[in-house]
């Protein structure tokens, strides 16, 4: 018999003290180093879920309803200002008394750069399956990263290492600390975690310098320093609170309803609806001068369903709606047709044929676009992978040259709260390191233009542009808010497949393939191995040229090379679809954004998805009761 | 088929919306098929005529009605029946194949269910870190395939072949029920595999072939009635008040480097089904207020300490409460205080060791809580891990103790270890592990041994469902007079110098790993096997000498011991310390075993040890050997005078 760490266990297990979390730190750290390098060589990305919207229709037509035109209506609110917190002052006190102390006289080693992000979270978590609550929690925390610098911003602590991208290395902790702004009680903390972090960045230092003096210097190329030098910031928004306790109320039923709805069918294995509810009021303060009080508010709502096929695949739907306000979420009705495709879309993935490997045309629909461009490209224009080593660094050395097809440009802009009126998750006003969100130009007119940039810069960009980010306790890295694709090619949406069709019999294909929806997928950058990528498309239809109906399939996976890949993008779709969801990177989870119309390529190759080989279930489901009452045969003989 | 007849006249009530009309009593309807369980007669009852079926009732009846249909067709070598196990009797009827033994069909399955309440607090310095309340459920299903001779149990790594699941907050009959289905289909797949590579290991050892795999079931059948209690409201407010009011009672400690005071409440209500019939069920409150302190000696050495105490009741955050716990936060700093100024322990030692006051009965869960268990060896593809078996096992029939000595368990006593069912369903029942310095008994469960066929009532199950054999209220008890504790230090100082010491060494506690988690000293560690134990550390332990002179030591390890160690007990204490303890099940548990605040409710099970104070022979104590980090460059608020005189 044997103890697991389900359920009590689990949540239990998250509440840590300060000293246990400080006695398991270098175990901790040495844990996260292997974590850290395997996520860069193998899969820097892959946790990234796709988006709402609505799926493929055979014969119909993808992505969402947009403007009409190729450029989507963006909306960039003004944050509203606030007054500061009592936070912001203790901040600012521990912060002044502590790097004084690690600056000082004396030190043989000083600190020259301190940073404190408390961030006070506020999270519900509500989910049902086949109408039953399963799960309800509804938390407050409030943990510290301190980032500590060492060195100079030539050469830090911060410098990049074989993928080595923390913790342990001084930058993020994420200890929890008291929820009220009580100073003895953050005081004490800081002064724990500080400590700790110092150290930390002491060993990181000499390693880093050890690192250094043992490496040849690549000829003509510039080094990059380490730390950027920005503007001070001052930055304050007022406080944001939901009453999570009521929303929990009114939500339940509604959950539970849709979950009933999502499970009715007994070859759905597995399935659940997901309320989450995350509040995170942030505080920031650094030794620059830089004082940041913001807040950011996510919805979501999550369904999922599982089923198997009877050769063993395990077969997903997944389907997400994200917003910043609860009036933004969308009515039963709407979820409730949601979770009817879901089912119908699995049941008919059950029965799908394998798809069988094979290039030619396709079109990557609305969301499966973004999300496409999201994995495949916007991973490798982030900083820091310009500048390791381990990394294949794609496009370092390609900027002013053609990456992408000349009516295409590429924007990351996180200051857009809004596409087309639907809410986007990546946006924000301050990233991570208390720099001021920026568009970034990326690519322009097929050209690249520009790096996604945190304060570790990457030459010739000397600056941030705001998109230092990430999840509590992890260092911060540069990261996609969000990534949008505009067209000067456009084909109108209702004729995509028709275009589709066209180009397969140009090639003398039998058919195209319309990627209906991604689950997401990985790139491999780590320069070790090929610069290849894999993605995990969920519903891919074959187009048939000769007129058949469309048709689903089952287990392909797309392959590719990035360059090569967006060679073949012939035109686009003219509205946009749109991918919100979690991303992970070597920062943690972070929410973001891609849209993007709709892409007609010329051709994309696939190849046989593994699978489970398990045999479905031995018995078929149970009989389901009505009223308490169990029924006979014919009710679960489906 | 004895389960299959009791779960299949439940499944009637349900059908019909109303519980069957009498309580049926399976009697012997025959022994299990394929070596089952054997003829051991069953008595159920159910809800009485015109009480009204409860939401829980109809979740049982659809439990057990799943896990009849899973006995019945569960089957990995042939296409399931078609047949409907609710209204079909012919599902009764297993394949002959089986019944030659050439499937390894389930024979036996039980489900373990909780429903969970908890509220964890962590105060510090004035502050609240974690207020945290959640209601959690989940299951889990063993699954055993061949025949209580030989089943696919007590292989090292895939033992019980268990599955866990999630079930609705509240009692729903469809959604547990297939939620069910699915976790037991994957128990029996890998029971099943379990069972074809324990085949092929026993097919390789030579010597005789392993006791029986599975015990018979209790003679009578626990159907234990729903309880309908009113749960006390949980005093979250103000318990969270008070964590923090007691936290910020460190700020007069600035000699302390960090600390927290935590205060926990976990609220379950467990319900285990087996495919025999028995059902069980149980609803508790358990709770915990402690306080947890770091700090740092001159030479760096990073120090710890802790003390909790136990309710088996919500407690309310009333004068008492604040009363005990302000005189807990108190405790535990001045102690740490003084162990951060107390001198190392000079050198090694060997000789006589007074365990005194809670040391004493924290030493007996130490060891005889653990290294008393019945369960064997667990199987590898190298043969029997012997390391893992408890070392009492082979002395059954021995002398372990002095003759004077007696080790009674009693879990019908008034304590912190009393029960009333087992977690198999046998009724609670004293057993003597010890008469007369002779170990003549075990902790069975329902796994047998060579020596022991049968369960005595001692398997326990902790709320994350975790089953092992455990201890409920030990008690040691002794013929020989008891002696003061001066006469105890007296004996031991005489003692010390026929080794050759003109000192001795007393220890007053244990280090409580279930309360402070793992040593944060890598140079603490000491490491069991090669039939010797692992103990815990001290945590407060004294230099006596000649003339009264006692000085507090830090740095003291007590080196590995074997069980013989208890047969050198030269002395006893004239008063019985009384202590409640919370610790995991099973060999690797005991008051050794190292949860922290994280676990002590969730992974552990409440029992208590009475016993006085040990004077023990040829005990070794270690002196730690270990690097520590230097002294922090930062200056502690509260030793920063800058710092409490407020902003600017």
């Amino acid at each position: 018999m044997t103890d697991d760490d389900h359920g009590v266990t689990r949540a239990m297990r998250r509440h840590e003290r300060p000293s246990q979390r400080r006695a398991s730190q270098g175990r901790l750290a040495r844990g996260l180093l292997a974590l850290a390098l395997v996520l860069t060589s193998a899969a820097t990305v892959g946790a990234c879920r796709h988006g709402d919207g609505e799926s493929y229709t055979p014969g119909g037509r993808g992505g969402r309803k947009g403007g009409g035109g190729s450029i989507p209506a963006m909306e960039r609110p003004k944050a509203a200002i606030g007054q500061e917190t009592a936070a912001v002052a203790i901040l600012e006190r521990e912060l002044t008394r502590n790097l004084a102390a690690l600056s000082g006289d004396g030190k043989e080693q000083p600190a020259y750069f301190l940073a404190y992000d408390l961030v006070a979270r506020e999270q519900l978590w509500l989910e049902a399956e086949g109408g039953q609550v399963i799960r309800q929690r509804i938390e407050r925390d409030r943990s510290v990263d301190v980032d500590v610098r060492v060195g100079d911003r030539e050469l830090d602590n911060g410098h990049t290492q074989g993928g080595n991208y923390g913790p342990g290395n001084g930058l993020g902790a994420g200890l929890p600390v008291s929820i009220e702004d009580d100073p003895l009680a953050l005081s004490q903390a800081l002064w724990v975690v500080t400590e700790s972090q110092y150290r930390d960045a002491l060993s990181a230092l000499s390693s880093a310098q050890n690192t250094e003096q043992l490496r040849s210097q690549e000829e003509g190329k510039e080094e990059s320093p380490d730390f950027s030098v920005e503007k001070p910031l001052v930055h304050i928004e007022p406080p944001q609170h939901l009453d999570l306790e009521k929303l929990a109320a009114e939500w339940e039923p509604k959950i539970r309803g849709v979950s009933q709805r999502l499970a009715t069918d007994p070859q759905i294995l597995e399935s659940n609806v997901v309320f989450l509810v995350t509040v995170d009021n942030r505080t920031f303060v650094n030794s620059e001068g830089t004082k940041v009080q913001s807040s950011i508010a996510r919805l979501r709502i999550m369904l999922s369903a599982e089923a198997q096929a009877d050769d063993g695949m395990r077969l997903e739907r997944f389907e997400n709606f994200e917003v910043h306000l609860p009036e933004q979420l969308p009515a039963v009705a709407e979820l409730e047709k949601t979770a009817d495709r879901l089912r119908d879309e699995l049941l008919a993935l059950r029965v799908a044929p394998l798809a069988e490997p094979y290039v030619g045309p396709a079109v990557l629909s609305g969301r499966a676009a973004g999300v496409f461009f999201h994995e495949i490209f916007g991973h490798r224009l982030e900083g820091h992978r310009q500048k390791d080593d381990l990394e294949g660094q794609t496009f370092s050395g390609m900027l002013g040259e053609k990456v992408l097809p000349g009516f295409l440009d590429m924007i990351d802009d996180p200051t857009v709260a809004q596409v087309d009126g639907q809410p986007l998750s990546g946006h924000y006003y301050v990233d991570d390191e208390g720099v001021k969100a920026q568009k970034v130009l990326l690519v322009e007119k097929g050209k690249l233009r520009g790096f996604l940039l945190g304060r570790s810069p990457v030459l010739p960009f000397e600056r941030s542009n705001g998109h230092g980010r990430r999840e509590r306790g992890n260092q911060v890295v540069a990261r996609q808010g969000n990534l949008i694709i505009l067209s000067r090619k456009t084909i109108p949406e209702g004729r995509l497949r028709e275009a589709l069709i066209d180009e397969a019999k140009r090639q003398g294909k039998p058919y195209g393939l319309w990627f209906s929806d991604i689950q997401g997928g990985y790139t491999i950058t780590d320069r070790s191995g090929p610069q290849a990528f894999k993605v995990m498309p969920l519903l891919v239809y074959r187009v048939w040229a000769d007129g058949r109906p469309d048709e689903l399939v089952r287990g392909a996976d797309i392959v590719g090379t990035p360059i090569a890949a967006f060679e073949t993008i012939i035109a686009t779709g003219d509205e946009p679809g749109i991918f919100n969801g979690m991303c992970g990177a070597e920062s943690g989870d972070v929410p973001v954004s891609a849209v993007s119309p709709s892409l007609l390529l010329r051709a994309l190759e696939i190849e046989r998805a593994s699978h489970e080989r398990d045999k479905p279930p031995l018995l078929p489901a149970p009989p389901r009761s009505v009223k308490g009452v169990v029924t006979g045969k014919k009710e679960r003989s489906k | 088929m004895i389960g299959a007849q009791i779960l299949s006249t439940l499944i009637a009530a349900a059908l019909i919306g109303a519980p069957p009309a009498t309580a049926p009593t399976a009697s012997t309807g025959g022994s299990a098929p394929s070596g089952g369980t054997g003829s051991a007669p069953a008595t159920t009852s159910a809800p009485a005529i015109g009480t009204a079926v409860t939401a829980r009732d109809r979740e049982i009846s659809a439990i057990e009605a799943e896990l009849a249909r899973g006995l019945a067709q569960l089957r990995l070598t042939e296409a399931p029946s078609a047949c409907d196990p609710d209204d079909d009797e012919e599902c009764d009827e297993r394949p002959k194949a089986e019944v030659r033994g050439e499937v390894p069909a389930p024979y036996f399955a039980v489900v373990r269910m909780v429903r969970a309440q908890f509220l964890s607090l962590d105060g510090s310095y004035g502050g609240v870190i974690t207020d945290a309340s959640e209601r959690q459920a989940v299951a889990s299903i063993e699954v055993r395939v061949g025949g209580p001779q030989r089943d696919n149990g007590g292989i090292f790594g895939a033992e019980g072949a268990q599955a866990r699941f999630l079930i609705p907050l509240d009692p729903a009959a469809d959604v547990t029920r297939k939620n069910l289905w699915l976790a037991m289909d994957q128990a029996y797949r890998a029971a099943a595999i379990t069972y074809a590579a324990k085949q092929a290991i026993l097919a390789r050892l030579a010597g005789d072939p392993p006791p029986p795999d599975f015990g018979p079931p209790p003679e009578t059948l626990p159907r234990l009635p729903e309880k309908s209690v009113a749960d006390e409201p949980i005093d979250r407010e103000g318990l969270r008040r008070l964590a923090a009011e007691l936290s910020a009672r460190f700020s007069a400690h600035p000699e302390i480097d960090n600390g927290d005071v935590f205060i926990q409440l976990l609220r379950t209500e467990t319900t285990t089904i087996t495919s025999e019939g028995a059902l069980l069920r149980e609803r508790s409150d358990r709770a915990v207020l402690s306080v947890v302190a770091d700090t740092r000696a001159a030479d760096g050495m990073h120090l710890d300490h802790g003390r909790a105490i136990h309710f088996q009741s919500a407690p309310r955050a009333d004068d008492e409460l604040r009363r005990r716990g302000e005189a807990l936060v108190d405790q535990v700093l001045s102690e740490l205080g003084a162990l951060a100024a107390a001198p190392m322990i000079e050198d090694d030692y060997d000789g006589p060791v007074l365990f005194a006051g809670d040391a004493s009965p924290q030493f007996l869960a130490s060891t005889v809580a653990t290294q008393a268990g019945g369960k064997p060896a667990p199987l590898s593809d190298g043969g029997r891990l012997r390391d893992l078996e408890p070392q009492w096992q082979d002395d059954l029939g021995k002398e372990v103790m002095p003759t004077t000595i007696d080790l009674v368990d009693d879990p019908r006593e008034e304590g912190f270890g009393r029960y009333v069912y087992d977690a198999d369903g046998f009724v609670a029942a004293p057993i003597t592990l010890v008469r007369r310095g002779e170990l003549v008994d075990l902790l069975m469960t329902r796994e047998p041994n060579k020596f022991r066929g049968e369960s005595n009532g001692r398997c326990r199950q902790s709320p994350v469902l975790m089953t092992g054999a455990a201890i409920s209220n030990l008690r040691l008890e002794s013929k020989q007079r008891g002696r003061s504790r001066a006469q105890l230090e007296r004996e031991l100082l005489r003692r010390a110098r026929e080794d050759g010491y003109d000192f001795a060494y007393v220890i007053e506690q244990l280090r409580d790993g279930n309360v402070l988690g793992p040593v944060p000293r890598e140079g603490a560690s000491t490491f069991g096997g090669a039939r010797k134990i692992a103990l815990p550390l001290p945590a407060l332990i004294y230099k006596v000498e000649p003339g009264g002179k006692r000085t507090l030591v830090r740095g003291a390890l007590i080196a590995p011991a074997s069980m013989r160690v208890l047969r050198r007990v030269r002395a006893l204490g004239d008063a019985r310390h009384t202590v409640p303890m919370r610790v995991q099940v099973g060999a690797g548990g005991g008051f050794a075993g190292e949860t922290g605040m994280d676990g002590i409710l969730s992974h552990t099970v409440d029992i208590q040890v009475a016993a006085p104070d040990l004077l023990l022979d040829g005990l070794e104590l270690l002196r730690e050997q270990g690097e520590h980090e230097r002294l922090p460059e930062l200056v502690h608020p509260l030793r920063d005078p800058a710092w409490s005189k407020g902003p600017g």
